[in-house]
């Protein structure tokens, strides 16, 4: 008898729709990493096509092409500074050849172009700086990657808002773009050129003010000068996480991490709190019973520190990796306090 | 169905099913090489030296010629590791075009000494290399270690595109046919690495281990995503004669690339060390990182590549200023 032929059995549909579900279920599965592909693999595997124009090619290094000198920085060189190499430009597909283990960090704060060039003082070959221009795609982007790499010791530059300098380097924000000048040397002279330069380029940038009010949702006291930071991708490991803003508080001689996003809507916060939450107990965390201050608030217990969870109107907040239950409360108390203050109503 | 027709389907499609392989298998190329060259399967030979063993020397000081210099004395001196008619090559850190100062490469001091040491004992050629990430004219020659190596008679050899053979590592997953800069070392008998310490946002360090990333080339970045994995299989693929590892200063933050002076920590010390897990195992330590926080290095103690215990090696220490 033909098999095609027989009446198919309750057995049989059972397990073919069985074996639908399993494959609708991989296709999710499939979907859900996909969307949460790492960019710099993206990046690395993708074939090869055409460079566009005043790129450099992966692989042969070549420099960009005499005529894209008229895209560099030079217009904005103060006078006694002079071009010590060409204009070189990297995509997301290149990236990783002018920065290596760094690019990860751009590309998951949305990273659009780097362009570069090596500047000297004039007849002094040894002291040159190379300046950095990544176009971030937007502002706040931009202050991500600025201020995640931000040196603490470093002083504060008055150029725009978001600005610092080392003994050898400068970083600033203007507008979409994240600007570093890397000097060779510590040399007072080239420092003054490099300055005399970001002036010229924030100019004629015209960023504007650059105000990000997120930063403003942070109480002052206690907080560790310019410790203020942006994840724009999976802070704290967690992939729901996105956009969000940290502190560093001092409390018993000790720093203390304290974190806000906004969100659209109200329950779109709480409903992200609560994911949060879920994600620390399925890694290991503790619920643990927080202050009467704090009621409705969560606290974890992870691998010997204290995780606060919170939110309050459309935003969600809290403290993360503090070494104390004591220090977690009291900063997480403080956040919420100022967090009323500044946009009125309740904790969720 | 009968069973004519059952074994006249089934011979159907076990011919298609071998035609579909045989065709794919004839066609298959490796995607990343240029090149037809089939990989070997022993890309490169052990250049440690047995007789030596595992020995390690920690020496502190600024300088780097003194410290590098003490430390080869406190192993018995470098002729114990490079002889008579040895053609030395030094696997440096070139990777970014940025100055000596910041300390992301290999210091060209201690390219300079090294070279100096070789040929004092009696080595006939030093030849310096690396497959930097940017440039290689501009890496070589902003560094500074092009002119050092020359001044102190090494050849600087580029990565030009015929020197990368494929290469496959058997017992490894991801060096599978993949181009490593191969062509320096022809006739080449003893190799040291020498590298910075540094922080790395991938790997969470850069020291001699991960040095050897440097002998890759294709695009190679695509093992960022499993940088652990790559570093145990470069430590598993190059077995030197020593690792030089500088922590004079160490890049203690925004590795590997750094850029401000305030990413470097003055740590003022040398490692010498015939195995390179102990040495990357004691530069944990001056950037202040935990062996949890560096699994290559847990990794490769555990392949069997060295010892993550680097006081069991009971390392000579000494000091100079």
């Amino acid at each position: 008898m033909n098999v095609f032929q027989r009446q198919r059995t309750c057995t049989e549909t059972a397990i073919g729709l069985g074996i639908l579900l399993c494959l609708a279920a991989i296709v999710v599965v499939v979907l859900l990493a996909q969307r949460n592909f790492n960019p710099a693999v993206r990046v690395a595997t993708r074939s090869w096509s055409a460079p566009a124009p005043g790129l450099t090619v992966p692989g042969e290094r070549q420099r960009a092409q005499p005529g894209s000198a008229q895209v560099g920085f030079t217009a904005y060189a103060p006078a006694g500074v002079v071009e010590f190499g060409p204009v070189e430009e990297f995509d997301e597909d290149t990236l990783s050849d002018k920065i290596n283990g760094k690019a990860d960090l751009y590309l998951t704060s949305g990273f659009r172009r780097l362009r570069c060039q090596r500047f000297a003082l004039a007849g002094g070959e040894d002291e040159w700086f190379e300046w950095f221009v990544y176009d971030m795609g937007t502002m706040p982007q931009a202050f991500a990657v600025y201020s995640i790499q931000r040196r603490p010791e470093a002083k504060p530059v008055e150029l725009t808002e978001f600005a610092y300098a080392t003994r050898n380097a400068l970083y600033f924000v203007c507008g979409q773009f994240y600007v570093e000048a890397v000097a060779a040397t510590p040399s007072a002279k080239l420092m003054e050129a490099v300055v005399a330069m970001a002036r010229n380029y924030v100019a004629a940038i015209k960023p504007g003010r650059m105000h990000l009010a997120e930063l403003e949702l942070f109480p002052a006291e206690d907080m560790v000068p310019y410790s203020q930071t942006l994840q724009i991708a999976t802070a704290f490991g967690f992939d729901g996480f996105n956009n969000i803003f940290t502190a560093k508080y001092n409390a018993d001689g000790k720093q203390v991490l304290a974190y806000i996003t906004v969100l659209a809507e109200p329950q779109q916060a709480a409903t992200l709190a609560q994911d949060y939450y879920r994600f620390l107990i399925a890694n290991g965390g503790r619920d643990v019973a927080s202050a009467d201050a704090l009621s409705g608030v969560k606290m974890v217990s992870l691998l010997d520190s204290y995780e606060v969870v919170l939110s309050h109107g459309n935003i969600v907040g809290g403290v993360h990796a503090a070494q104390s239950k004591e220090v977690a409360e009291r900063v997480a108390l403080k956040l919420l306090k100022h967090l009323a203050s500044k946009t009125g109503g309740q904790p969720n | 169905m009968r069973r004519r027709d059952f074994m006249r389907r089934l011979v159907k499609a076990t011919a298609a099913a071998a035609v579909a392989s045989g065709a794919a298998f004839a066609l298959h190329k490796p995607a990343r090489m240029a090149g037809p060259t089939r990989a070997q399967a022993r890309p490169l030979p052990d250049f440690s030296v047995e007789s030596a063993g595992r020995r390690m020397a920690i020496v502190t000081g600024p300088d780097r010629a003194k410290t590098v210099q003490r430390a080869f004395a406190a192993l018995g001196g470098i002729e114990k590791f490079i002889g008579r008619g040895n053609r030395v090559l030094l696997k440096v850190n070139a990777a970014f075009a940025l100055p000596p100062a910041l300390g992301a490469t290999t210091h060209p001091e201690l390219v300079a000494e090294v070279t100096r040491l070789c040929y004092q004992a009696g080595a006939t050629a030093v030849i310096v290399t690396d497959n930097p990430i940017n440039d290689p004219q501009s890496c070589f020659r902003l560094t500074g270690i092009a002119r050092a190596a020359e001044a102190a008679g090494a050849r600087v050899v580029m990565p030009t595109e015929s020197l990368f053979k494929p290469a496959t590592l058997l017992e490894g997953r991801l060096i599978h046919d993949w181009p490593v800069l191969i062509g320096p070392f022809d006739g080449v008998t003893k190799l040291i690495g020498i590298a910075p310490v540094k922080d790395h946002n991938r790997s969470g360090a850069s020291m001699t281990m991960k040095n050897w990333y440097g002998l890759l080339g294709g695009a190679r970045n695509v093992f960022h995503q499993d940088i652990h994995t790559i570093i145990l299989e470069l430590a598993m693929l190059v077995r030197p004669t020593l690792v030089i590892l500088d922590g004079t200063t160490t890049m203690v933050t925004n590795g590997p690339t750094g850029g401000s002076l305030d990413d470097l920590k003055q740590t003022n010390t040398m490692i010498v060390s015939t195995d390179q897990v102990a040495a990357d195992a004691f530069g944990a330590t001056l950037l202040g990182k935990r062996l949890s926080d560096l699994p290559f290095i847990v990794r490769a103690a555990a392949a069997g590549l060295g010892t993550a215990d680097f006081e069991s090696l009971k390392p000579a220490r000494d000091s100079v200023m």
